[in-house]
């Protein structure tokens, strides 16, 4: 019989253990919790906002000076062991683009739809407009 | 410095071991060709330990001592072939083969996993109980974890079946099915070689060889064909075409228009059990075709490389019927039917060798396995199968990857080890459970009576890049969580996550004021979160 003393996967109460201790560490290098969403956190200290989106093991960090970013990265990869993922391209089954440029940034989800396809073996399916094609029973019809 | 012996016998034993274990009939006979030795007695069937331990040799086979049936269904052989290294397009990796003892009537089944047996072995036995009028006696197959189950157990105990297995080790035992296995294989090997056809044609070709072979005399049946001894009729043999040769089908009147040609170029894929109509393969489309209307040009042999299944452009393939005959689906390519997903109990310790003999856990596996329906309804069935793109041709490169990946995962610990990749599979379970034990995630303490405990599993994924190549191999200890009980093990669970609309709105800050926005996620989330309440596992 084993004593557990961390969490492991699979437990009830692990997602909750994770979040404490992840809130903990946010709470410590002054970060504040949205009381809109408590999984965002919020940081402003003069022109530099830092954005935080927590959605269990997934982070989404937001800031408007690279060096903050880094510096709050650095922490986080040394604290827990984070895997620094780059620039947000995938969330969540969502694809994200980003234009520069025109200020836009868009998001879809064509991985997620294909990926629905595939799962129910239609890839290969003609794409159509009306669920039901009306020309089918007319051609009947006809005959 | 002679050793001086006290009895006769203990001499000659001395003689044995300073030459080196020599066999008492040599000894005997070396005596005398010799000085020194002076042996009197020699017994010739001295038991000497050493000589067990260094010479044992397995007990030989009868050659004549294997049983024969007297009736049909007495003796029921069974043997799993495979996998394959080919995935069929239905998912197929192996095949199944049924042998009557008595008439050495051959069936085949095609499996996408060992554990669909028992599932083939219910629909053999009606299928085969209904036909003859006797029952199966015995059912005689090798060890497999396949057939060891209790459920299968408990099928056949219900049936009155008497299961016989073939000692560990020892195929020989179950020699009758072994050897068809060899003769399909090198049958159906045969077929596609001279053919020059993809080696994707091998459920086909095993399909065909199963035909043929149920129509080609075997050495323990008198002046019968295994067909013959089966149904009780003599068959004929004037419709049997070459593998693989290239052929022409009529096409139906309904079907083209005046000045479109009244033959589409085929090859030629096999018979229909049950149905005077040959299965074929059209070169054109890729589809499959059953018709009758069929001329053969059996000496052709360059459309093997015409046909790669691989080629497939658009592959939505229907079975297209282009007579209106009424017959059984082929057997090998009904995999739509629900993978009965048997779950194998209490897993021991002994199956995961690496882990120290102290730190003993049970993995048990007891899931309340949902039996899935088993009652589908044929029509049911067949319609599922004409709706759906899915037969075994569609073979987009997507596709493929996606059925081998399926492969193999491994469900459970037990097939873990005892796939392919067994040895990769051992590797991370070492790593991960080096990793847990490292971050101090438990602590053994001796098993305490009426505490309930959580129980664990281990569960495997195979990640792949992009490309669809295997990148590494992942295994991870799960507790199972709904095994807790609320207030005991746990009281709350509560943890936000993102809202949507509030994901949406950074999202459009970040356009809006051009801000970096980057991601990280956790490598190992669990080490983290230290628990409140004292669970055991």
């Amino acid at each position: 019989m084993c004593k557990l003393h961390k969490s492991l996967y699979g437990l009830k109460q692990f997602p909750r253990a994770w979040n404490q201790k992840l809130d903990a560490f946010f709470k410590s290098i002054e970060f504040m919790k949205n009381e809109a969403d408590p999984s965002v956190y919020v940081a402003q200290v003069g022109d530099v906002k830092f954005f935080i989106v927590v959605y269990v093991d997934d982070l989404i960090l937001v800031c408007n000076d690279q060096n903050k970013l880094l510096q709050i990265k650095e922490e986080l990869s040394q604290k827990f062991e984070m895997k620094d993922l780059g620039e947000l391209h995938f969330f969540l089954g969502m694809e994200v683009e980003r234009n520069y440029d025109e200020q836009l940034l868009h998001i879809n989800q064509i991985k997620y739809l294909k990926e629905i396809l595939k799962h129910f073996r239609m890839e290969e399916c003609k794409p159509i407009g009306v669920p039901f094609d009306p020309k089918v029973k007319k051609e009947r019809e006809w005959k | 410095m002679a050793h001086i012996a006290n009895s006769l016998d203990e001499g000659a034993m001395f003689w044995h071991e300073r030459l080196g274990h020599l066999n008492m009939a040599s000894l005997k006979e070396l005596d005398p060709m010799v000085d020194g030795m002076n042996l009197k007695e020699v017994s010739l069937h001295h038991v000497c330990e050493g000589c067990i331990e260094g010479k044992h040799q397995r007990t030989p086979f009868p050659k004549d001592g294997a049983t024969r049936a007297s009736q049909l269904l007495e003796i029921v052989h069974n043997h799993v072939c495979g996998p394959m290294r080919t995935t069929l397009h239905g998912g197929a990796r192996y095949f199944l083969t049924f042998i009557d003892n008595f008439s050495r009537k051959t069936h085949v089944y095609f499996l996408k996993a060992k554990r669909e047996v028992f599932e083939k072995f219910k629909q053999y036995k009606g299928l085969v109980e209904n036909k003859i009028r006797h029952k199966i006696k015995v059912l005689r197959s090798n060890n497999g974890r396949e057939y060891v189950s209790k459920k299968f157990d408990a099928f056949l105990a219900e049936c009155g079946i008497q299961r016989q297995t073939s000692a560990p080790y020892s195929p020989q035992q179950n020699g009758v099915a072994e050897h068809a296995n060899r003769t399909i294989m090198e049958c159906a090997k045969s077929m596609i070689l001279a053919q020059g056809l993809d080696i994707e044609f091998w459920g086909e070709a095993v399909n065909t060889t199963m035909y043929i072979k149920n129509r080609c005399p075997t050495k323990v049946l008198n002046s019968k064909t295994p067909q013959e001894a089966w149904s009780g009729r003599k068959h004929d043999v004037f419709h049997l075409r070459v593998f693989g040769c290239k052929t022409f089908a009529h096409v139906p009147d309904e079907k083209r228009t005046k000045l479109e040609s009244k033959s589409m170029p085929c090859v030629f894929l096999g018979y229909y059990e049950g149905t005077k109509a040959y299965r074929l393969m059209c070169v054109e489309t890729k589809k499959i075709i059953k018709s009758r209307n069929v001329v053969f040009i059996e000496g052709s042999k360059e459309i093997g490389g015409v046909l790669h299944p691989k080629k497939i452009e658009n592959g939505v393939v229907h079975e297209i019927v282009t007579e209106e005959v009424e017959g059984e689906e082929p057997l090998a390519f009904n995999q739509d039917t629900p993978l009965n997903e048997a779950t194998i109990k209490g897993v021991q310790n002994e199956s995961m060798p690496s882990f120290s003999s102290k730190e003993k856990f049970v993995v048990s596996n007891d899931n309340p396995s949902h039996e899935p329906s088993q009652h589908v309804p044929r029509e049911r069935l067949q319609m599922h199968q004409r709706e759906w793109p899915w037969d075994w041709r569609i073979a987009t490169k997507e596709m493929e990857h996606a059925t081998i990946a399926f492969l193999e995962e491994p469900q459970n610990i037990e097939e873990a080890l005892t796939y392919e990749n067994s040895r990769e599979w051992e590797c991370t379970m070492q790593e991960e459970y080096n990793s847990l034990v490292a971050n101090n995630t438990w602590t053994l303490v001796p098993f305490l009576i009426g505490r309930k405990h959580v129980s664990c599993k281990w569960v495997f994924k195979i990640k792949q890049d992009a490309n669809g190549d295997v990148e590494h191999y992942k295994a991870r200890l799960l507790v199972r969580g709904f095994t807790q009980t609320f207030k005991v093990d746990y009281n709350e669970t509560f943890a936000p996550v993102a809202k949507f609309t509030s994901i949406h709105c950074i999202l459009e800050l970040t356009a809006l004021e051009n801000m970096e926005i980057h991601q990280m996620d956790m490598k190992t989330t669990f080490f983290n979160g230290e628990l409140e309440e004292e669970i055991y596992m």
